[in-house]
């Protein structure tokens, strides 16, 4: 239901007569157009993870332990929320202007949304639960004696020395091994650096730690499977039909297959093969770089 | 102007630029590239918050209710370890896709206005946040030379039809700023705002966006000059007639072009993506 809303979405959304163009289709035609949403969409990122972020590492204790979390929610949360706005709506119209079919059956577009998901609940939580205590732990008291962590941080360090080392050393080696050593100490690490900070600031209840340490981490997450859809390692053209990435991504339907690669899409032809005007301009110039879906690197059409 | 152009005399350069990839260990590291370049972004990130807090306060609003010290002292970690994170990744996935960098007039713009931001950062800002906003002679030579980086870049973006439309991000940005910071303006800004960039919006949606008529290229051009030269008085009124006044206009000019410099940065590394 969701692909066909998509479909819809990137054919239909906008076009209002037979021979016109729906509004995905003209803005991923557009001259300059979509680089401008996503450009503003990439650039608000700054400014609301940026100011997110501290909030976080202020709930962690690590950042302002000086100022009361009630002030700096105060005057830093609004611009927060206004970049968020800006940022959420940008998102949206780049999602919509860049083939949004491709982005829906994308491994890294669906982790994107799982874990924006799971920043919201973390939000409603902090807010309808953990927040309502604030006052008793608003500010940091002086001097406040932290509890001994130190192996904590040092299996910290050990991990991120050893996730470092992974990419050189294990380059070539089997991808499923790669990926979960590197899943694995990434949970090490985090879960080390919970534990030293934590300790380190007794006054703050676990839960608020907790949640801080959430959002940090979702807000991150978001910020490197966006940054990832460009990449083709997972494209459904390029995935093998009955692996697990090929169900997860649903790429059936993506590809006009059922699940028994039977073909019942024919009508319904991917925006490569829809006939379009053509993409240089008439006067000779040349428009701006089209995603390559052949190469390893990034073209910088990422969402 | 890219790279190139800059060190066209010199032999040799395009080429070992070219075959930086395949060189040990650089060669080493192709791996990296993916995760490093997520990882440039959440440096940018972390990087923006404390920037922005920082040069907040020295415009006069107060996120965070400190001194000018303290919340200089606060925001310094945040802001070393995004830098850091920054050159670290962005020194890696430069050397990993080198000839496109070099031939990028993006990269260019990023480069020069990266060098003018981190002047501001660690020899303007932060110094000024120190003496509780008073300028010293020094500092203001360092403002001057950080604002000839950043200007330089302005031009060279402005000057490429390709990479042209990214300085509608500094504008945007600045104006954004006004809505913040703003007492007596922030509602001409947002009705500037609007008016001068919802109307090209409007205007390109009518016609179409698919149009590459250059006539919308010359009319984009006069209402960015316009835009920004609105901004440019709103800021005026915002700074020398303001009500805001713990730190002198001198100060609030300095953070102000401190924070568009950092989002040059930014614009221009996003550029670098859309270039031909």
């Amino acid at each position: 239901m969701l692909h066909d809303l998509v479909v819809w979405m990137r054919d239909d959304l906008g076009r209002f007569t037979e021979d016109g163009l729906s509004w995905s289709q003209q803005l991923a035609q557009s001259l300059f157009m979509w680089n401008i949403i996503e450009g503003t969409h990439v650039l608000t990122i700054m400014f609301f993870a940026g100011t997110i972020w501290l909030i976080d590492l202020r709930m962690m204790g690590v950042a302002f332990r000086n100022v009361p979390l009630s002030k700096l929610n105060e005057k830093v949360l609004p611009i927060t929320m206004a970049s968020f706005g800006v940022m959420i709506l940008t998102g949206v119209v780049s999602y919509i202007g860049r083939d949004p079919v491709m982005y829906y059956h994308n491994l890294w577009f669906r982790l994107k949304m799982v874990f924006l998901l799971a920043a919201v609940i973390n939000i409603a939580w902090f807010h309808f639960k953990v927040q309502k205590t604030l006052p008793e732990w608003d500010t940091i008291p002086e001097g406040e004696t932290p509890k001994r962590s130190g192996p904590a941080m040092i299996a910290f360090l050990a991990s991120c020395v050893a996730l470092l080392a992974t990419f050189p050393f294990m380059t070539g080696m089997d991808l499923a091994l790669t990926v979960t050593t590197r899943i694995v100490l990434v949970l090490v690490a985090g879960a080390s650096l919970f534990v030293y900070l934590n300790g380190r600031t007794p006054s703050i209840p676990t839960a608020v730690k907790l949640s801080g340490m959430i959002s940090l981490t979702s807000w991150m997450l978001i910020i490197i499977f966006g940054r990832f859809i460009a990449y083709d390692w997972f494209y459904c053209e390029k995935t093998e039909p009955g692996s697990f990435s090929y169900a997860i991504q649903e790429c059936a339907s993506y590809m006009g297959h059922d699940e028994t690669g039977e073909e019942y899409m024919d009508e319904e032809p991917s925006m490569d093969e829809t006939e379009m005007p053509p993409d240089t301009p008439p006067d000779g110039e040349e428009a701006p770089a089209e995603p390559d879906a052949d190469t390893t690197q990034p073209t910088g059409q990422e969402g | 102007m890219t790279f190139q152009d800059l060190f066209k005399d010199i032999p040799g350069a395009t080429d070992f630029v070219g075959s930086m990839p395949q060189i040990w260990p650089v060669s080493m590291l192709q791996d990296v590239y993916a995760p490093f370049g997520a990882l440039h972004l959440v440096g940018l990130a972390l990087m923006g918050g404390a920037v922005l807090l920082l040069n907040l306060r020295l415009l006069g609003a107060n996120p965070t209710g400190q001194s000018l010290p303290d919340i200089e002292r606060s925001t310094r970690p945040w802001l070393i370890a995004g830098l850091a994170t920054v050159l670290v990744t962005g020194v890696i996935i430069g050397m990993l896709n080198s000839y496109r960098l070099y031939t990028s007039v993006p990269f260019f713009v990023k480069i020069m206005s990266l060098i003018g931001a981190c002047i501001f950062s660690f020899g303007v800002t932060n110094v000024l946040a120190k003496s509780e906003g008073k300028a010293s002679i020094g500092v203001l030579v360092a403002g001057g030379i950080a604002m000839l980086f950043w200007l330089f870049a302005i031009g060279v973006f402005h000057g490429d039809i390709v990479s042209a439309p990214g300085i509608f991000h500094p504008v945007t940005a600045g104006y954004a700023l006004l809505l913040i910071y703003g007492v007596r303006t922030r509602w001409i800004a947002a009705g500037a705002f609007t008016l001068f960039f919802g109307g090209i919006f409007v205007m390109y949606w009518i016609v179409g966006f698919d149009t590459f008529d250059p006539l919308y290229d010359v009319i984009s051009y006069y209402v960015t000059i316009a835009g920004t030269l609105v901004m440019a008085v709103l800021y005026g009124v915002e700074i020398y007639l303001g009500k805001s006044d713990e730190a002198s206009p001198t100060a609030k000019l300095v953070a102000l072009f401190s924070l568009l410099c950092w989002v040059t940065v930014a614009a221009g590394g996003r550029w670098i993506g859309f270039g031909a």
